[in-house]
């Protein structure tokens, strides 16, 4: 690809329509908002008895997870099922690259079985975004979390829980704790609430994993949680892994319970009203208490039911006509 | 053959001559520079008017991928290509596979140039056994069948009591050592610079910082050894700063810059593009106008292409799985002119930076035009305007970072030792 015409791939067509969903960085507000509307609507659905609509019918999602994960892919699988599409499920990580074959070369293969949509999770940056330049024009993109890079889905999911709880984002004081550094699901929640338009974020955790130039992404850094936690309306923790512990990066998870870990004591700074929230899976003790987790404060288990909504509402933006069109067909 | 090259604009910063004069060759050396030599009878005329008259290029790195990565390039299409593009002299590193740590990769090398209408090939030794940095190569042997310095390439020497001794040794045996400052734990794992814009785009960065103690750490040892040390491809202000300080203590003391880090920056890998994944990285504006300042001064002696030529698959993928390395043989000359005019750097100063300065590093008697001394001349056509593109592509490189850029200048003629090895269409 010639150097100097790489723009970065383009998420939306000439008309502001979505044609893949790779990044929240860059899209415009007017998408993330048509997003929450819509799964607005899809919300009802999953209410309904019978749970699905035809919108997708006919086409074919490929879940493409080049590393493991239930989940995700379990709630992108229902999302597809509930618009009526054909789901495959391809376990990369178990299959093809353990026998040396290049992305490329997969995806070859793959494009040979006529998908309409690839829902890729990689372990590399950009991976998605280089898949969705080697498939066929119409084939649509969903980046289901890439390295360190971005995880769309789980942003907008997020979005969607803060806009149910509190009403808008204009005015709100959200923090980040934890594991920025390592962390696809911080970079797409900083890109959301900009771009939604709250201006007070602030990143919690020690210098190792949350390093100054967090900074340049418009948002304060705070190494000490009760500083940073003061006054906010949405505290979101995010998942520790026990890899940090072996790169010298954190002593212990005790220690990091002890500076980071959200218990009543640190909530206590925050508002009164602020609610609490977690990507998942958590790690009891570790980056939460089971006393903030299982009280009503949290909206953890909430978040996880509005991920089909939201998956639905970014799937059926790509692939399929406008919602209106989803109790007639 | 008798040649006259007519009516050019000779540029040879050695001896600071600038000004329209012929040149006259014969036997394989310079004969005469201005007034034709008595008796002389061209048997060929060449029409420079419109061009400039360059002593040839010298590299001080480029992979030729031969031995060990044949599928990518080898000595044939790379000195080939170099000759195209104004090289009458590339250095070799010696990361081939085997490394250059037998003299029978030199004469495999040597061997494979011999057949070549193209630039000369110099070959630098390992430092270390396998270049893993820890038992000294055989330097003297590795003098001996003709390496013109030493080099751990881009594999670091993290036992600093080793890098004494392997600089120690190779100051005993008179060999300079070309030293690639890569820290060695910093940057494990790293693809690109540290700061905001990898940050955004979750790519491991190394910071600036790492380049910075590991040149210190080079300087210092070298001091301590008396060693000859050359610093091989600096690529932060830093580190520039800190090479102005410590060239007024270490006797001999140089430094190159790889062209990519003069023209780009790291907004380059902020889509994930692979093209230009390379090691030193690309670093800030910051950092390239630093580098720029510290070539026009001298803090900087010379610019180099460190070419590294790859097959299509290996710049083909996510960020990470791509290999480093940029195809810039291809349109380094008029890239540098296009880096001389963006920062206000004489001509001169980047012709002297690419091949007098290399030269004079590598120990060799090229880079200049000297009565009697070698004819390896570049003919440069400045005035040619165009947009770089596949058929400017020589190389065997499919990863070339100036596709598509405006070019002013391009390469029309290249003489070795005498012989035109290279003619362009605009002779």
């Amino acid at each position: 690809m010639p150097a100097s015409d790489t723009q970065g791939i383009r998420q939306l067509d000439g008309d502001g329509r979505l044609r893949h969903f790779l990044a929240i960085d860059g899209l415009p507000r007017r998408t993330l908002t048509d997003i929450l509307d819509t799964a607005e609507q899809f919300v009802t659905v999953s209410e309904r008895a019978v749970k699905k609509v035809p919108l997708l019918r006919g086409k074919t999602v490929a879940n493409l997870f080049f590393e493991p994960s239930t989940r995700t892919r379990t709630t992108f699988e229902l999302a597809a099922k509930r618009l009526s599409a054909d789901i495959m499920n391809l376990n990369i990580e178990a299959s093809a690259t353990r026998k040396g074959e290049t992305l490329k070369d997969t995806l070859k293969t793959l494009e040979a079985m006529h998908c309409d949509m690839f829902v890729v999770r990689h372990g590399e940056s950009g991976a998605p975004a280089f898949i969705s330049t080697q498939v066929a024009p119409h084939i649509a993109v969903i980046n289901a979390g890439d390295g360190r890079h971005e995880h769309p889905t789980q942003a907008m999911l997020d979005m969607f829980t803060i806009r149910r709880h509190k009403g808008g984002f204009a005015k709100l004081k959200v923090a980040i704790v934890g594991d920025l550094m390592h962390s696809r699901v911080a970079r797409s929640e900083i890109h959301a609430l900009r771009t939604l338009g709250v201006a007070d974020i602030r990143v919690i955790g020690p210098q190792t994993l949350v390093p100054d130039a967090f900074g340049h992404l418009g948002v304060e850094v705070h190494h000490d949680i009760r500083q940073g936690i003061r006054e906010c309306d949405v505290v979101m923790a995010l998942r520790l892994q026990r890899e940090r512990m072996e790169s010298a990066l954190l002593p212990s998870a005790r220690e990091y319970f002890r500076g980071y870990g959200l218990t009543p004591e640190t909530l206590a700074f925050a508002n009164d009203e602020a609610i609490v929230m977690h990507p998942g899976p958590i790690n009891r003790g570790v980056e939460i208490d089971s006393r903030v987790a299982d009280s009503p404060r949290s909206v953890i288990l909430q978040q996880v039911s509005h991920g089909i909504a939201v998956r639905m509402a970014v799937m059926s933006l790509l692939a399929g006509p406008a919602p209106e069109a989803a109790g007639g067909r | 053959m008798k040649t006259r090259i007519k009516g050019g604009r000779v540029v040879d910063p050695a001896s600071g001559v600038d000004e329209t004069a012929d040149v006259y060759v014969d036997a394989g050396s310079i004969q005469a520079i201005g007034r034709k030599p008595r008796g002389f009878a061209p048997e060929r005329t060449i029409d420079a008017r419109h061009l400039v008259v360059l002593p040839g290029l010298v590299d001080l790195s480029a992979r030729l991928r031969e031995p060990g990565a044949e599928h990518k390039a080898n000595v044939y299409s790379e000195l080939w290509a170099a000759a195209v593009n104004g090289f009458t002299a590339v250095c070799l590193p010696p990361d081939t596979d085997p490394p250059i740590d037998l003299p029978a990769v030199v004469e495999l090398v040597n061997h494979r140039a011999e057949r070549v209408r193209g630039s000369r090939v110099l070959c630098l030794g390992a430092l270390t056994e396998g270049l893993a940095g820890e038992r000294l190569a055989e330097m003297g042997a590795l003098k001996e069948i003709g390496c013109i310095g030493v080099s751990n390439a881009l594999r670091p020497v993290a036992d600093t009591r080793v890098l004494l001794r392997a600089f120690q040794y190779a100051s005993n045996v008179g060999l300079t050592v070309h030293h690639v400052p890569v820290e060695a734990f910093l940057s494990q794992g790293a693809g690109v610079h540290l700061s905001a814009t990898s940050l955004r785009a979750g790519l491991p960065g190394e910071p600036a910082m790492a380049e910075l103690i590991e040149t210190h750490r080079a300087v210092s040892v070298a001091r301590e050894a008396g060693a000859a040390v050359h610093l091989a491809r600096i690529s932060a202000a830093d580190t520039a700063a800190l090479v102005a300080d410590a060239k007024r203590r270490n006797d001999g003391l140089t430094a190159d810059v790889a062209i990519a880090n003069l023209v780009f920056t790291e907004t380059e890998i902020s889509n994930h593009s692979g093209q230009f994944r390379v090691h030193p990285p690309l670093r800030t504006v910051k950092d390239r106008h630093a580098l720029a300042r510290a070539l026009k001064k001298g803090t900087i002696d010379a610019v180099t292409s460190d070419h590294q030529p790859h097959d299509l698959d290996a710049k083909d993928g996510a960020f990470m799985s791509t290999e480093a390395g940029l195809s810039t043989f291809d349109g380094f000359l008029p890239a540098l002119c296009e880096v001389g005019r963006r920062h206000d750097i004489p001509f001169a100063t980047l012709v002297r930076a690419a091949s007098f300065l290399p030269a004079r590093i590598l120990g060799t008697d090229g880079g200049r035009m000297r009565v009697g001394g070698p004819a390896d001349l570049c003919l440069f056509d400045p005035a040619a305007e165009y947009r770089f593109d596949e058929r400017d592509i020589v190389s065997r490189g499919a990863n070339s970072p100036f596709l598509g850029r405006h070019m002013t200048g391009r390469v029309v003629g290249t003489m070795v030792a005498g012989d035109m090895v290279f003619e362009g269409p605009g002779l």
